[in-house]
C-alpha cells in the first residue's frame, strides 16, 4: 500500500500522521519528506501510527533513526496510537521503553503482544 | 585458567573496596552520608559478595549479603541514616576484610564467624525497621575450615540458546525482513529476551534508510537441537553474521563470540547480562576471562559500574546520559597493571641505561659526531623513558595516610582521648615499594603518638591547651627525598627521662651530652621505652627500634625533634625509589663508589693547607664541615702518595659533610642492585651496581656512613 504522510502544524510542533505500509518502499522515499524533521529545533512532533498496516525492520529502523536524530537535535519525539502491526514489532523487538511513549493495548489485542521484556523504563 | 592471579586482583580490589568504605563511614561521624556516598558503599559490598561468589567464598557471601540488605535500605531510604549505624558498618568492614583476605587462605576461625554474626545481630533492629524481615541465611554461617575448591570457569553454563545476528547492511535490497526470521523463532520455542543493538548514525547524509543497522542479541529457550534453530535463518544467514551458542555454552565461548561481534566487550557482556544469559556474578567470570586474553588487568571496580555503559544499545535516553557516558569514558582510561610487570620493565629499562651508558663511553672515544650526536640522542629519549617508568610505580603517599583516620579515631576511644588528625602534603608521589614497607613504621608511630605523646583531655585543660590534641602526618619531597613528618602536640619527650633510663640500661654512662639528637636517637635502642606504663596500645617491647630497622632497610633515617611540653615530631628521610639513582661516580684507589646525586652540592679540590687545623674539619665559605676519607674506610691497593684529592661535599638532611675521594668520574645514572644477604649487615653501603665497563661500584650510603664515623669518633673520645 502506498505510504501516505500528513502533517498538521501547531504552535508547538507537528502532528504527523502516517499511513499504509511503513517497510522498505516507505523508507526509500522518506528522505524526500524529511524536509519537516531537520528544522524543528525545539519543538514536538508527534508521529501517529494507527494507520500503520505492516512495518518492517527497514521501518522500525527509520523509527529508531528518528528518535536518535530528534535527540541529538533538539526536538521532541513521540509516537503515538500505535497500531496492532507496530505494537507487534515494538514487543518483539523489545524496543517499548527505547522510545519511551505511552502504550495503549485494545482489549482484543491483549492476546497479540506479551511486553515480556525491554518495557522496563530503565534497564 | 591460573586463578591465582585473579584472586590477587580480587584481594588488591577488596582492599581498595573496603579502604573507601573505611574513609566514606568516617566522614559519616561529623556529617549525613549523601546518596552518593551510600550508592559508593554499597557498590563496593556487592562487588566484592559478586566476586566472592564467583570463587565460592561462601562466609564472605553470606556476612556481605546482609551488609549489603542493610546498605539497599540505606541508599533506598527505607532504612533511616543513623549515627550508630557508622560503628555497626565499620565493624562490618573490619570483619568483611578479615573474612576476604582469610578465606582466600581457607582460615577463617569458629571465633571470628561468631564474632561475625554478632554484628549481623545488630543489624537486625534496623533492618527490621525496614521491611520485618532479616535474611535466616545468617544464622547458618558456619567456619570453612579449608579452602574451597574454586569453581572453574568452564562450569559455567548459559541458560539457554544465545543468538547473536547482525543481518548484513544490504539484506533490505535482497528483499529479505530480518524481524520476520526473529518472528519465526516464536514458533520453536520462546524468546525469553530480546536486546536490538544499532549503528545507526544520527548524521542524516552518513544515514541510508535502505541499508541495515540493526543488530539483535536474542536469549532463546527451545527444545529443538542447535541444527533445528539455526535452519530458523537459513535464508539470511550466508548473507549475515550469525552466531548460535546452545545452552550450557561457557563462557570462554561468550569471549570467543564477543571477540567476532563489532560491539565492545564490557558492552556485550552487559547487554547479555540484561536478556538474562549471565548473572552478575557470570558477568565478572567473563570479565575476568576476557582479562586474561588481554595483556592488561581489567579492574573490577570499573566492572562494577558498567551496568550502564557507553555503547549503542537501545536505551532511553535520559538528560544525564552524555555525562554518564563522560565519567565511564573517564574511567576506563585507567587501567590496573600487576606491579611485578612494572619492576620488570622497570629493572630492564635500568638495564638498558647502563648498557647505554657504556655505549655511549665507547662512542665517545671515537671520532664520529654523527656516530656521538645520534648517541645523545639515544641518551635523551631513554633517560625520559627512564622517568615514564619511574613514575609508573610512585603512587601519592595520601592514600597511606588515609588508613590512619581510622587508627587514631579507634585509639582516641580506647585510649580516653580526643585526638583529631591532620594530614598535609597527600599528593606527594613515592615509590608503591617503599609505600608499602612504611605501613608499619608509621603506625607504630602514629599509636606511639596517641598512646603517650598526647595526654588526656583533663591533662591538656590543665596545661592550658585544647581538649583536643593534634596528631599530624605530612609529607613532602626535598632534595630527591621524600620527607614524612609525625608531628604531635602532646607532652614532648623529655631527655633527661631518656637518658636516665638509658643509663639505667646500662647504655651510657657519664653526663648527658648537649645534643639533643644524640639523646633521642637512645629511643632507638632496642628495650627502651619511656612509657611510664605498659598499655593495649604500646609499651610492650616493640618498640622503635624496629621502626628504624624498617626505615634503614629502605635506605632512610629517622631524626626526633621535641619541645616538652609541646610536642614531638618524627622525621623520616627516605629515597624516592629503590630502582634507580643518578648518581656521582667517584674512585679511590683502583675502586670506584656511586654517591647518590641528590645528595651531592660540589665538590672542591682538598689539599692538606687548606685542611682546618681542628681535625677532620673543612673551611668551607666561613663554616667548618667534618669531612672522612674515604680510604679509611675501603683500603685500596694503590698507594700513589701524589695523587690530587677531591672533597665532595654532601648534603644529609640539613646537614653539611665531606667525602674525600681521588678521582671524580661525573655524573652517572645507575640501576641499584641490592647487597646479597651476606651484606646485610655493612654499614656505610646502600647497594651496588655493575659499571658500563663490567666493574663493579659500590653505592655510598651517606647517612649510615656518617653514623657510623660519628660512632668511632666518640668511641675514639671515650678511650
Amino acid at each position: 500500500m502506498e505510504p501516505v504522510q500528513t502533517l498538521r502544524e501547531s504552535n508547538s510542533g507537528f502532528e504527523i500522521i502516517w499511513q499504509g505500509y511503513l517497510t522498505v518502499p516507505f523508507v526509500k522515499e522518506w528522505k524526500n519528506l524529511s524536509d519537516v524533521w531537520t528544522n524543528t529545533k525545539g519543538k514536538i512532533i508527534h508521529l501517529d501510527l494507527q494507520g500503520i498496516e505492516r512495518i518492517d525492520t527497514a521501518g522500525i529502523q527509520l523509527l529508531v533513526y528518528l528518535k536518535e536524530f530528534s535527540q541529538s537535535n533538539h526536538y521532541s519525539f513521540h509516537l503515538k496510537n500505535h497500531s496492532l502491526a507496530v505494537l507487534k514489532v515494538l514487543d518483539l523487538l523489545g524496543l517499548v521503553s527505547f522510545f519511551g511513549d505511552r502504550v495503549k493495548v485494545k482489549k482484543e489485542h491483549s492476546n497479540e503482544v506479551e511486553f515480556k521484556y525491554g518495557t522496563r523504563k530503565f534497564s | 585458567m591460573d586463578l591465582t592471579e585473579v584472586i590477587d586482583a580480587y584481594l588488591v580490589e577488596s582492599d581498595e573496596f573496603l579502604r573507601d568504605m573505611e574513609a566514606i563511614l568516617l566522614r559519616t561521624e561529623v556529617s549525613t552520608p549523601s546518596d552518593d556516598d551510600l550508592n559508593a558503599i554499597f557498590r563496593a559490598v556487592h562487588t566484592i559478595k559478586g566476586t566472592a561468589g564467583m570463587f565460592g567464598f561462601e562466609s564472605t557471601v553470606k556476612f556481605t549479603h546482609v551488609v549489603e540488605n542493610l546498605l539497599d535500605g540505606l541508599r533506598s531510604h527505607n532504612i533511616p541514616f543513623q549515627q550508630e549505624l557508622t560503628e555497626i558498618l565499620l565493624h562490618a568492614k573490619d570483619h568483611l576484610s578479615y573474612l576476604v583476605f582469610e578465606e582466600t587462605k581457607g582460615k577463617i576461625t569458629e571465633e571470628k564467624i561468631s564474632f561475625g554474626n554478632s554484628i549481623l545481630e545488630k543489624m537486625k533492629p534496623f533492618l527490621k525497621e525496614s521491611n520485618g524481615e532479616v535474611p535466616t541465611k545468617t544464622q547458618e554461617i558456619t567456619p570453612s575450615t579449608e579452602s574451597k575448591p574454586t569453581k572453574s570457569n568452564s562450569s559455567f553454563g548459559i541458560p539457554g540458546y544465545l543468538i547473536s545476528f547482525r543481518p548484513n547492511r544490504n539484506v533490505f535490497s535482497q528483499g529479505l525482513d530480518p524481524i520476520s526470521f526473529i518472528g519465526y523463532l516464536k514458533k520453536i520455542g520462546t524468546i525469553r529476551s530480546l536486546k536490538t543493538v544499532s549503528e545507526i548514525t544520527n548524521n542524516l547524509n552518513e544515514f541510508d534508510p535502505e541499508n541495515c543497522y540493526l543488530g539483535f542479541e536474542i536469549h532463546f529457550d527451545s527444545n529443538y537441537d542447535l541444527e533445528t534453530v539455526r535452519k530458523v535463518f537459513n535464508f539470511i544467514e550466508s548473507d549475515s553474521f550469525l552466531h548460535i551458542l546452545p545452552p550450557g555454552a561457557g563462557i570462554e565461548d561468550l569471549c570467543n563470540l564477543s571477540g567476532q561481534l563489532p560491539e565492545e566487550e564490557i558492552l556485550l557482556g552487559n547487554l547479555w547480562k540484561e536478556i538474562g544469559i549471565l548473572t552478575d556474578i557470570s558477568l565478572i567470570t567473563y570479565l575476568e576471562e576476557l582479562k586474561t586474553l588481554k595483556t592488561g588487568i581489567v579492574s573490577t571496580a570499573n566492572l562494577s559500574n558498567v551496568t550502564s555503559p557507553p555503547g549503542s544499545t537501545l536505551e532511553p535516553t535520559q538528560g544525564n546520559t552524555a555525562n554518564q557516558s563522560a565519567k565511564d569514558t573517564s574511567k576506563s582510561s585507567t587501567i590496573k597493571v600487576d606491579s611485578k610487570r612494572i619492576d620488570n620493565l622497570i629493572n630492564r629499562v635500568g638495564e638498558l641505561v647502563v648498557s647505554c651508558a657504556n655505549m655511549n663511553q665507547l662512542i665517545g672515544n671515537m671520532d664520529d659526531s654523527n656516530l656521538q650526536e645520534s648517541s645523545i640522542l639515544v641518551m635523551r629519549l631513554l633517560n625520559e623513558v627512564r622517568e615514564i617508568s619511574l613514575k609508573l610505580r610512585m603512587v601519592p603517599i595520601g592514600d597511606s595516610f588515609q588508613k590512619y583516620t581510622r587508627t587514631v579515631r579507634d585509639l582516641g576511644k580506647e585510649l580516653g582521648k580526643d585526638i583529631r588528625l591532620i594530614t598535609e602534603g597527600n599528593e606527594t608521589e613515592l615509590d608503591r615499594n617503599i609505600v608499602d614497607k612504611l605501613g608499619d613504621p608509621l603506625t607504630h608511630l602514629v599509636r606511639n603518638a596517641c598512646d603517650h605523646g598526647l595526654e588526656t583531655p583533663e591533662e591538656r585543660e590543665k596545661k592550658g591547651k585544647t581538649k583536643q590534641g593534634t596528631i599530624k602526618l605530612n609529607a613532602y619531597h626535598e632534595a630527591g627525598s621524600v620527607v614524612i613528618e609525625i608531628t604531635d602536640d602532646g607532652n614532648g619527650i623529655q631527655k633527661e627521662k631518656v637518658w636516665q633510663k638509658a643509663i639505667d640500661k646500662g647504655l651510657v654512662s657519664g653526663p648527658m651530652p648537649d645534643s639533643e639528637e644524640e639523646v633521642f636517637q637512645l629511643l632507638f635502642h632496642p628495650g627502651l621505652s619511656t612509657a611510664s606504663q605498659i598499655t593495649n596500645v604500646s609499651g610492650r617491647g616493640v618498640g622503635l627500634d624496629v621502626v628504624l630497622q624498617n626505615i634503614e632497610s629502605l635506605r632512610g633515617n629517622i631524626t626526633v625533634k621535641s619541645t616538652p611540653g609541646k610536642g614531638s615530631a618524627f622525621i623520616l628521610r627516605l629515597p624516592l625509589t629503590l630502582a634507580i639513582i643518578d648518581g656521582f661516580l667517584v674512585e679511590v684507589g683502583n675502586n670506584q663508589f656511586i654517591i647518590p646525586m641528590d645528595m651531592v652540592l660540589e665538590c672542591l679540590h682538598f689539599t692538606e693547607e687548606n685542611r682546618a687545623e681542628t681535625n677532620q674539619f673543612f673551611p668551607l665559605r666561613g663554616s667548618l664541615i667534618p669531612y672522612l676519607r674515604l680510604r679509611d674506610y675501603y683500603p685500596s691497593e694503590s698507594n700513589d702518595k701524589n695523587l690530587r684529592e677531591n672533597i665532595v661535599i654532601v648534603r644529609n638532611g640539613e646537614k653539611k659533610a665531606g667525602i674525600v675521594v681521588e678521582r671524580l668520574l661525573g655524573e652517572y645514572q645507575t640501576v641499584i642492585k641490592p647487597m646479597g644477604s651476606v651484606f646485610r649487615h655493612v654499614k656505610g653501603v646502600s647497594g651496588s651496581s655493575i659499571l658500563g665497563s663490567g666493574n663493579v661500584a659500590l653505592i655510598i650510603d651517606i647517612p649510615s656512613l656518617f653514623e657510623r664515623t660519628i660512632a668511632l669518633e666518640n668511641e675514639r673520645l671515650n678511650q
